[in-house]
């Protein structure tokens, strides 16, 4: 059995990347330390191979495990380093994603999601943008689903209030 | 028929079309109706299709991120993700890519989860909180002493005397299973301020003013503590306070 799940997960993986990062920037707002988060969690998955089921959501299982090793190994040091972005000018932007076209309502409104609070930021992406139930989402977070409603209420309530603030 | 008040959430639950068919349809009627419904849905109200064009676009610009070789379980190779190192293409994609994630992110920080739920609290505090049942001075002090004591740092009110603001009492609240100190002022107009802090395992911080459910507040971390001085709506003199208190700390 190991042998086919090791290939189920290889094979599912690269697909799986850019929403592992994705994922990742969204938890640790850092580019690097989302790519490494990324690749801990796919190193992490080839591992455990042998514990996934076939026929079941690779992408939710590897979401598991990249909460888990970003809550138990490398969030104590983010903080203890108290990284941050750079913000960075639009002239700098246009040669280097020419291709990506992000409205200024959708920039605003992702840009203010990504500053709320980590409990708020992380519900709202699993349950908006990744599609979570609120079951799943308390399930994945390991908290009360009053708690999911709470914080995507929290998280929403602030970032009305920041919306056209800066 | 249910007459419960709506809570933000069952509104969050109806906006999200999580609810049971009834209560959907209870709470549709009650946005029809009822003004202040409807005030509470357009304050929880997010354009989800912008949020999700974002998002996408985030994916437009992922680095290309190698999926590792073979699993670290072989001979000699050691696992987990302190042993990884981003090499050569792959950190140079990264860099590159970087300034296309820049787009998305207008600031450096987000404000911390404790901090959020102090601000939270703190904002229910009125003058009357504090008056209504004012400690005699010994009681006073034993609240101090005692909270310093749960969090490992001595505390007396010589230290807290800080011009302008006035120590009402200590308390110990709690956030992830550990204490949270909370320690109560008033200023001259009767306007409730808190100095909170934790233990936090985080290097020296400089002070960072922002603002946190409508209340001015300055957050720094400072020997193994995280802190916060909230209240009012005078940034510049909760930041005053702030480096008087941080002083004090520090001797």
């Amino acid at each position: 059995m190991k042998t086919k799940n090791d290939r189920v997960v290889r094979e599912g993986l690269p697909d799986l990347m850019p929403r592992l990062w994705r994922y990742g920037m969204v938890l640790t707002r850092n580019t690097e330390d989302a790519a490494e988060l990324a690749q801990a969690t796919a190193m992490r998955a080839l591992e455990r191979s042998g514990q996934f089921q076939p026929g079941t959501r690779l992408d939710r299982w590897c979401f598991a495990i990249l909460g888990s090793i970003w809550k138990n190994e490398l969030r104590s040091r983010s903080v203890r380093r108290g990284e941050g972005l750079v913000p960075v000018d639009e002239a700098a932007l246009s040669d280097t994603a020419p291709h990506v076209d992000v409205n200024i309502s959708a920039r605003e409104v992702l840009s203010k999601m990504m500053e709320l609070p980590e409990a708020q930021r992380e519900t709202m992406f699993l349950v908006y943008v990744e599609g979570y139930t609120y079951a799943d989402a308390a399930e994945r977070l390991a908290i009360p689903v009053g708690t999911v409603m709470s914080r995507l209420a929290n998280g929403r309530r602030r970032v009305n209030e920041q919306m056209g603030s800066d | 028929m249910d007459m419960t008040p709506l809570t933000d959430e069952q509104i969050v639950a109806f906006l999200d079309d999580a609810l049971p068919a009834e209560e959907q349809a209870r709470v549709a009627l009650a946005a029809a109706n009822d003004p202040s419904v409807a005030k509470r849905i357009e304050r929880l109200a997010v354009d989800r299709d912008a949020l999700n064009a974002g998002f996408d676009a985030m994916l437009a610009v992922a680095p290309l991120i190698a999926v590792p070789d073979a699993p670290a379980n072989e001979p000699g190779q050691p696992s987990g993700w302190r042993h990884w190192v981003l090499r050569g293409s792959a950190a140079a994609a990264i860099f590159a890519v970087g300034i296309g994630a820049g787009l998305f992110l207008a600031r450096t920080d987000a404000p911390d989860d404790w901090t959020v739920a102090v601000a939270d609290y703190q904002v229910l505090y009125a003058t009357e909180t504090l008056t209504t049942l004012p400690l005699p001075d010994a009681a006073r002090r034993t609240s101090l002493a005692r909270t310093g004591a749960a969090l490992g740092l001595e505390l007396t009110e010589d230290a807290l005397a800080v011009s302008g603001l006035a120590f009402q009492r200590a308390q110990i609240l709690s956030f992830n299973n550990a204490p949270l100190a909370q320690l109560a002022f008033l200023d001259s107009n009767g306007t409730p301020f808190a100095l909170c802090f934790r233990r936090i395992d985080a290097e020296d911080s400089a002070p960072v003013t922002e603002d946190l459910a409508g209340l001015a507040s300055v957050t720094w971390h400072q020997d193994g503590f995280g802190f916060i001085l909230i209240g009012g709506d005078d940034a510049q003199a909760v930041e005053s306070w702030q480096k008087q208190f941080a002083d004090r700390m520090g001797t």
